[in-house]
Order: structure tokens, then C-alpha cells, then sequence
């Protein structure tokens, strides 16, 4: 069976206009119980998110489009080490587990919006929270480019081409900014309850038909095994350390978007946010892990796919399913999931963007004093503006032929660069600013010399040894941090710091 | 302090999570179709997401959180 031979028909079409018009619905309903016009009420939802919509809000906006698809199309790629990719998302919630509960105090105590607040409070540095925003800036407009990249294939999909790559993008955006616009975080709370609740349904949808297509995993493994056995078998010393290098990558990495922390700010108490962290420990066994077997079952059926195409495999099994009238709606809620999870991601990452750019960068070094309705109107204007750069990127995305993954790990590689102004800046109150920023200065420029290496074949791997350039980047970082502060006499904590620092003790 | 075994738990569980311990090319029995050491790497994916939440459950102190 060739991919995309049962096509979905007009029914697809009727369930994404009705999704996107309760989408739309849900922004003017955010609209209207704004209290307030100021940075904490439209970009945190007033810090008064309880726990189902905490919950929902995490889980819509971790799981992305990437992980129904690029993590399917990287399983299909590495075959069994994917499973990693499981240990990985969890790992994240641990993470955030380690720092979310003092960042969470400090952030009621001192009322931040966005990361770089904490990292100016903290060290007291400009560069360091220009250096701050900066990298969160790169990462989360790659990882939006990621998203619409993913928005495209799954309109190709729902619509068996009808309608074109990117004019689904563009009418999928529009949705997205309109309802953002509309609330702010309100409102993209309140449209991932809704698409973070189809999300859990199109993945318990996902699993039944998984178990039970065509003999379900046993088959899918014993053709696995017989076309390509080294996908089932345990991977040689290189491959172990590449393993390890994703954990430390991701577990880190991740726990660092800004949305998500910004989430950690939106909470409503401690209560709230530990016993949604709770739930999003086990979220990866529901998800990722399906991703995962998605990939496999894709390789049984679909061998010989490039990194591109295997991008497509979770389009390519959902549409080789439609067998029957029950699958076939299993397939259209599938794929309306993921575009729900593709927009929860986006939309979130967006309102984020906007916040950093207007409250570190705008407020602070271009115009200072006007009005909260001013600083909105820009923070709206600059996510417009963004985007018409991000839709025209994507377009050029899928003409070079990049490889979603690619762009994740480019990404992730120089945002996990914070985790030693976040992670240990929380907790050591000898860290300095001086060495954190030359720590985060010289593993940026680390990660770049690899990468930029290996593009232009100065060597054959961005993987030297088989660790990824953003952990040995990070591995340089943590030591510039360390030694630096063990031999600099800088007056540390910062004046800001102290207060924070006297109320723990 | 109640957290101590937090960390070295999960860098244990981590660590067994990886198959170093096995030999290049191992497979192994499989059961439902996947490999053992798949099924190795998972059951300490699932600790690890239990000793998360039991962290965020039962560990927490709330009594450093008492003044916000």
C-alpha cells in the first residue's frame, strides 16, 4: 500500500471548520473575562490557572506537532535507541521538579513575567538578560518554524491536497493570532484545554488502532527484524553515548522554553502547579511512547524512506488505516489531535515571544513609561509581524528540504546554553554574573563551531565522539561557571538578590 | 533532608536505562514483539516518572512555601 492511498474526504474538512470556529469562540471568551489590561493578566492569565487547565495548558503546549511527527520520523530513522525519547520527556518533567517550586516562590515575591526577569533580579546584568532573551528568542521562532512546517503536512493530509501546503498554514496562523490576540495567555489556556482534551482522545485512538492493525507490534517487529535487524539491536559504544548526550540534552533542554516556565508562573498556588507536574511525569507513557511505536510500525510498512519522508510517517500509517467507517473517524479525530497539538504549541511559543520582546526588550532599552495598553498593542503587533517572517521561512523550510529534526536540535543546542544562569543560579549564591555569562558566551560559541564545522565539511559529524555539540558546549559552560566562580571576587549576590535570598533562609 | 535520595535515584535509573551493560548487537527475547532491553529501558522510564511524582506529591516541603 502506497502512503495517502484512503483519503479522508469531506468529513476532515467539516470537523477542522468546526474546530477552528470553537477555537475562535474561545479567544473572544478570553476576551471578555479580562480583568485587566496589564502584562500579568494577558500574559499569564492573572497567575490564576487552576489545576485542570494548568494541567491541559502543559500538556497541549509540551506535546507539539513535533511529537506526533518529527519524534515518529526519528523512531523510524534510529529504530529501537528511539525509545530513549520516552526516558527523555520525562526527564524534563523531573527538571522542572528540581527548580519549578523556587522559581515559583520567587516569582509570586517578585511578580516575573517572563524568564529573563528572574536572570536580571538574579545577576543584576544586562548582557545577561540580553544574552538571555536572545537565545530563548532563537529558539522558540525555530521551534515555531517547526510548528508550521508540521501545520502544513497535516492540512496536505486532512484535506488529501486540496489544500495547498501553505495556504493552510496561512489560514491556520490567522486562527491562532486572532484568538491570542483576542486574550493573550487566557485565551491559549483555554483553547488547550480543548485541544489538549482532543489530544488525549486521538492518542487513546492511536493506541487501539496500533494494537490491533494487521497483527499490531509483533508483526511490525518480525519485519522489522527481517529487513533491517539492527534497528531492534542494542547500538555499539557511539550510539550508548549519543543515547546518554539526548538525555542530558532534552532533560535539560527542554525544561528550559520559556513557555513552559511561564506556565510555572501562571499557576494559581504550589498545590496546583506540583500536582500537574505529577500528571506530566506519566504524560510521555501516553504520548511519546505512541510516537514511538507509530515510527516502528511506519518502518514495518513503509521501508526506505528518506529523513524528509520519514518526517510524514505518522500521516503515512493514519492514512493507510481508513479501512472501515469507524477507523475512518478514528483517523479524522487523529488528525484534527494533531493540529491541535501543533497550534497549542505554536500559539503558546508565540504569546511567549511577544512577552519577552515587549517586557525585557521594549520596556526596558526602547521606550519606557507609556502605557500597559501601549506595551500590549506592541507585544501584539510584534507577534503579527513575526509571523509573516516565520510563514515565509517555512516556505523556504520545505523548498531547501530541511528535515524537521534538524531544526530541533539546532535549537535546543543553544537554548539548553541557560541552564547554568536557571538552573544554578536558583540554587548557589556564589554563581557571579561575570563567569555565567562568559560560561554561556563560550558553550554558545562551542555548539556554533561544531555545527558550523560540520556544515561546511570541515568534519564529517556535528556529533564528535557521539555527543551532540550542545552538550560538549554545556559541558564547557558548567566548568567556565564553576571555576570562574570559585576565582572571581565579584560582590555576589547582586543587592536585587539579597532580600530573596534572606526571605529563604 | 527527605530529598537526598531524589537525585541519586534517578541518575541510577538513568543509568540502567542505557543498555552499556549489554553487548553490540544484542537483541534478546522479545515479548509483544519488542526487544528486552527496550522493555528494560522503558520499566526505568516509568520508575523514573513514579519517583517524579511521588517527589511532587509527597516531598515537597510546603513549609519553605508558607509565606507567599
Amino acid at each position: 500500500m502506497r502512503p495517502g492511498e484512503v483519503h479522508l474526504g469531506n468529513d476532515a474538512l467539516i470537523v477542522m471548520g468546526i474546530y477552528l470556529l470553537i477555537m475562535l469562540g474561545l479567544g473572544w471568551l478570553g476576551r471578555v473575562r479580562m480583568r485587566e489590561n496589564s502584562f500579568r493578566d494577558f500574559y499569564l492569565g492573572g497567575s490564576s490557572l487552576g489545576l485542570t487547565v494548568l494541567f491541559l495548558t502543559l500538556f497541549a503546549t509540551q506535546y507539539s506537532g513535533n511529537t506526533l511527527l518529527g519524534f515518529a520520523g526519528r523512531a523510524y530513522q534510529e529504530g529501537g535507541t528511539y525509545i530513549s525519547s520516552v526516558t527523555f520527556m520525562i526527564l524534563v518533567i523531573t527538571t522542572f521538579m528540581v527548580y519549578a517550586p523556587r522559581l515559583f516562590r520567587l516569582s509570586r515575591r517578585y511578580g516575573y513575567i517572563t524568564p529573563a526577569d528572574f536572570v536580571f533580579h538574579r545577576y543584576g546584568s544586562h548582557a545577561l538578560r540580553i544574552c538571555t532573551v536572545g537565545l530563548l528568542c532563537w529558539g522558540l521562532a525555530n521551534y515555531i518554524l517547526e510548528q508550521l512546517v508540521a501545520m502544513g503536512h497535516a492540512v496536505v493530509a486532512i484535506s488529501d491536497g486540496r489544500i495547498p501546503f501553505m495556504a493552510g498554514v496561512i489560514l491556520l496562523v490567522i486562527v491562532m493570532l486572532v484568538y491570542e490576540s483576542l486574550g493573550g495567555m487566557r485565551s491559549v489556556a483555554w483553547t488547550d484545554v480543548v485541544q489538549g482534551s482532543l489530544l488525549l482522545v486521538g492518542l487513546a485512538c492511536i493506541f487501539y488502532l496500533l494494537l490491533t492493525y494487521q497483527g499490531g507490534l509483533t508483526a511490525a517487529s518480525a519485519a522489522i527484524e527481517a529487513a533491517e535487524p539492527a534497528k531492534l539491536e542494542v547500538p555499539g559504544p557511539e550510539g550508548l553515548r549519543t543515547w546518554a548526550s539526548n538525555l542530558v540534552l532534552l532533560g535539560l533542554g527542554v525544561a528550559i522554553y520559556p513557555h513552559a516556565i511561564q506556565r510555572i508562573f501562571a499557576a494559581r498556588s504550589l498545590g496546583v502547579l506540583r500536582r500537574s507536574l505529577a500528571l506530566m511525569a506519566f504524560m510521555p507513557l501516553v504520548t511519546t511512547l505512541l510516537a514511538f511505536l507509530i515510527g516502528l510500525v511506519g518502518l514495518s510498512r513503509f521501508p526506505g524512506l528518506n529523513n524528509l519522508e520519514s518526517d510524514r510517517i505518522t500521516i503515512y500509517v493514519l492514512t493507510s488505516l481508513g479501512e472501515s467507517r469507524v477507523v475512518h473517524w478514528m483517523v479524522i479525530i487523529v488528525f484534527s489531535a494533531v493540529v491541535a497539538a501543533i497550534m497549542s504549541t505554536a500559539d503558546s511559543a508565540l504569546l511567549s515571544l511577544g512577552s519577552m520582546f515587549t517586557k525585557d526588550i521594549y520596556q526596558v532599552y526602547l521606550r519606557r513609561g507609556a502605557s500597559p495598553g501601549h506595551y500590549l498593542l506592541v507585544g501584539k503587533l510584534f507577534g503579527w509581524g513575526l509571523m509573516v517572517v516565520l510563514v515565509a521561512s517555512a516556505w523556504l523550510s520545505v523548498e531547501t528540504q530541511s528535515s524537521i529534526w534538524r531544526l530541533i536540535r539546532l535549537k535546543l543546542e543553544f537554548m539548553v546554553q541557560l541552564s547554568p544562569a536557571i538552573m544554578l543560579g536558583l540554587f548557589w549564591r556564589r554563581l557571579p554574573a561575570g563567569p555565567t555569562l562568559l560560561g554561556l558566551t563560550l558553550g554558545a560559541v562551542l555548539t556554533l563551531i561544531i555545527w558550523v564545522g560540520w556544515i561546511l565539511r570541515w568534519w564529517d559529524t556535528n556529533l564528535p565522539w557521539g555527543v551532540s555539540a550542545g552538550v560538549w558546549g554545556l559541558s564547557l559552560n558548567y566548568g567556565v561557571c564553576l571555576v570562574g566562580a570559585l576565582l572571581v571576587r565579584e560582590p555576589v549576590p547582586t543587592a536585587a538578590w539579597r532580600p530573596a535570598l534572606r526571605t529563604e533562609d | 533532608m527527605q530529598r537526598r535520595w531524589f537525585l541519586p535515584l534517578i541518575l541510577l535509573l538513568l543509568g540502567v536505562s542505557v543498555p552499556w551493560y549489554l553487548p553490540e548487537g544484542f537483541m534478546g527475547p522479545r515479548f509483544h514483539g519488542l526487544p528486552i532491553w527496550m522493555w528494560v529501558a522503558l520499566l526505568c522510564s516509568v520508575l523514573v516518572a513514579i519517583v517524579t511524582a511521588v517527589m511532587a506529591l509527597a516531598c515537597w516541603d510546603d513549609d519553605e512555601f508558607k509565606n507567599d
